[in-house]
């Protein structure tokens, strides 16, 4: 082993100016037997280098991790495109809707009624006899609704219940006997 | 960029960014969340991630950039927990016994480093980054690149023969 050949590589090297290709030479050589005390220390360091670099830690549940966020954010990334594509698609149609009413002139928001009658008479006729119809049905509506009266006077019966307490009452009037037959028995 | 594309050129570089993370976070957990924000942040941009020279570069820098800002964010929010940290570290017996692993010993050192000196000497050591790959993720020119690597290597060397010969003397 050419020692001398190294020291001056070494020296180089710690003032920065090898080249990749001395500083494997380096690493060789320190990762090697036989080699003199006084560089002893400087092995440490070389082997820690080449050995750092051989660390692989991280495994595959990493790329899962990975791959799964990525997921994430494809969907949510596409979601958002999808979203303002719509805000753009109904922005336009909107002021496409406005320009066509302004140059076309028609006002979406109050159609004119046309005249169907002629003699204002017959129209009166034609309305009443429409009114009737509607009125005739919203009766024929009503009429299931007339049952809950039937609710009402089954409430009525019930408040009968109330004379039940009053009788009640009176009986509680009992407690008053038994309590002077107490006092009787212990007289 | 399809996500098979995208499994197949762009997850392989994983654990290069993981170990950039961790080491300037020195916090697995959040370097782990940290390389899951880097992913997703390029697949939001994969139309225009094959316009890029280097996609691995470009994610080295993405990374560097969020780690700063949680650095950042870290640093203001638990000053005073990290003060604490730090007396309790020089007392524990836990620690003490640590420290006597090597492996652990020089990871400590190069994480004591200042914040550029062990990003640059990761890249360069652990990652073997030719010079022009660090002076695009640091976004620093090439002598600063040097002159701050020349002062981490042997910043890591001198610490390494201090603790050599304590232990030296010592026994």
């Amino acid at each position: 082993m050419n020692f001398r050949r190294i020291e001056k590589l070494l020296e180089m090297y710690f003032d920065g100016n090898t080249s990749l290709e001395d500083e494997k030479i380096l690493k060789d050589f320190f990762q090697g037997e036989n080699i003199p005390p006084h560089l002893a220390s400087l092995k440490d360091s070389f082997n820690y280098f080449s050995q750092e670099k051989t660390k692989d830690e991280l495994d595959d549940s990493f790329d899962q991790k990975l791959f799964a966020k990525i997921n994430n954010f494809e969907t949510s990334n596409k979601l958002q495109i999808r979203r303002r594509y719509i805000y753009y698609i109904s922005g336009i149609a909107a002021s496409i809707l406005i320009i066509i009413s302004i140059f076309t002139n028609i006002d979406p928001f109050s159609s004119k009624m046309k005249d169907t009658f002629n003699d204002p008479q017959v129209a009166y006729e034609e309305t009443k006899n429409a009114l009737l119809v509607v009125s005739g049905m919203f009766n024929r509506g009503l009429k299931p609704v007339d049952n809950i009266t039937k609710f009402d006077e089954g409430m009525d019966q019930l408040s009968r219940v109330g004379s039940l307490s009053k009788g009640m009452d009176e009986v509680g009037k009992i407690s008053k006997f038994y309590e002077t037959q107490q006092k009787v028995i212990n007289n | 960029m399809t996500v098979e594309k995208f499994k197949s050129e762009v997850l392989p570089i994983k654990n290069k960014l993981y170990r950039l993370a961790n080491r300037m976070l020195n916090d697995t957990a959040e370097a782990e969340d940290t390389v899951q924000e880097v992913f997703i942040r390029l697949w939001s941009k994969k139309e225009k991630l094959e316009e890029y020279r280097s996609i691995e570069a470009f994610a080295m820098v993405i990374t560097k950039n969020l780690c700063l800002d949680k650095i950042k964010s870290l640093r203001n929010r638990t000053t005073e927990l990290k003060n604490i940290d730090i007396q309790m570290s020089e007392n524990s017996p836990y620690q003490q016994t640590k420290l006597k692993d090597t492996v652990q010993k020089i990871h400590e050192i190069i994480n004591e480093l200042p914040e550029q000196q062990k990003l640059i000497i990761h890249l360069r050591d652990i990652e073997n980054c030719d010079y022009d790959e660090i002076a695009e993720i640091t976004q620093l020119s090439l002598n600063t690149i040097r002159v701050s690597l020349s002062r981490a290597r042997k910043k890591v060397r001198d610490t390494l023969i201090k603790i050599h010969n304590y232990e030296f003397s010592s026994n």
